[in-house]
């Protein structure tokens, strides 16, 4: 992946948008072995739900869209809050920042606090990601 | 669906336990790639390639034992016990904090547990929470996930 930037403290990510799609949703629900009975149970307004955690990974189009991703990470922590659920045709915008770098033995971790919101900005949830993100050097280093 | 009102302090969630097989992580690989590639066109020539996920010999030369599954599978499994004890409750109004606090591998069985440490309600609404604290373990009790959660407690 050429012409890779580091991320540093302050830089913003996104807008990023994507909609939701049925091949998604069940792609998503096979990953996570997972049937949806347990969101069919709550979706009472017919709409087809998508589990909370869909949107825990959308950090990583930001990365790719901030030409930022490198070759991979290493996820340490996370925090999430969700305030609505999403669903499949819904539109969903995507914004982060880079707000802590943390060093230790010589690793970069990198803290994203990351937000998605519906296109007609009902919150979805709120995220902060924490974690290695390797750049092509980062990784041969993680080898060593 | 649990009768939420009877939840307290000592409460425990039925614990779920699931394995993440190769098909799986070649699953997530699905799902991110075609909006992955659209950001950045060299996305794929990483995907395919070997790496922590899906080679043994690129995870152990980056001192890990074997092919290492994602970490944020085993939050999805946290979330999903959650979900199922405190539905809208958990899907419209959930926190959750983890640490990822050791890899587990590719074919390992995992069991997610929580327990209720503290329930209160908000003055202002009357609503009820639950705080717990919640885990993901290995076969051999291992924890490889910890930290809390929040949910509100909604009877249907």
């Amino acid at each position: 992946m050429g012409n890779q930037r580091s991320i540093h403290v302050g830089d913003t990510l996104g807008p990023f948008e994507y909609t939701i799609t049925e091949e998604m949703a069940d792609i998503y629900l096979a990953a996570i072995d997972s049937s949806e009975h347990w969101l069919k149970n709550h979706s009472a307004d017919g709409r087809r739900w998508v589990p909370p955690c869909f949107t825990v990974r959308d950090y990583v189009y930001l990365l790719l869209q901030k030409k930022a991703w490198g070759i991979g990470g290493i996820h340490t922590k996370q925090e999430s809050e969700f305030f609505n659920p999403a669903y499949v045709g819904q539109r969903l915008v995507c914004r982060g920042k880079v707000t802590e770098e943390n060093f230790r033995k010589a690793k970069k971790y990198t803290v994203i606090e990351y937000q998605i919101d519906a296109a007609d900005g009902m919150p979805i949830a709120k995220h902060r990601f924490t974690g290695l993100v390797f750049q092509k050097k980062d990784h041969n280093d993680a080898r060593a | 669906m649990p009768e939420l009102r009877r939840v307290t302090v000592g409460t425990r969630l039925p614990p779920l336990s699931k394995v993440v097989a190769d098909a799986n992580t070649d699953l997530i690989y699905r799902l991110i790639l075609p909006l992955a590639e659209k950001l950045d066109s060299g996305f794929k020539k990483y995907a395919d390639g070997p790496n922590i996920h899906t080679d043994d010999s690129t995870a152990q030369a980056a001192g890990f034992p074997g092919r290492v599954a994602p970490g944020v599978f085993s939050l999805s499994f946290i979330s999903e016990m959650l979900s199922r004890f405190f539905g809208i409750g958990w899907i419209a109004g959930g926190k959750i904090k983890v640490n990822f606090v050791r890899p587990f591998l590719i074919g390992e069985k995992i069991t997610c547990e929580a327990e209720v440490k503290k329930t209160f309600s908000l003055e202002k609404s009357n609503e009820r929470y639950a705080d717990l604290e919640v885990c993901c373990k290995n076969s051999a009790g291992d924890i490889i996930t910890a930290g809390s959660a929040r949910a509100r407690i909604q009877d249907k």
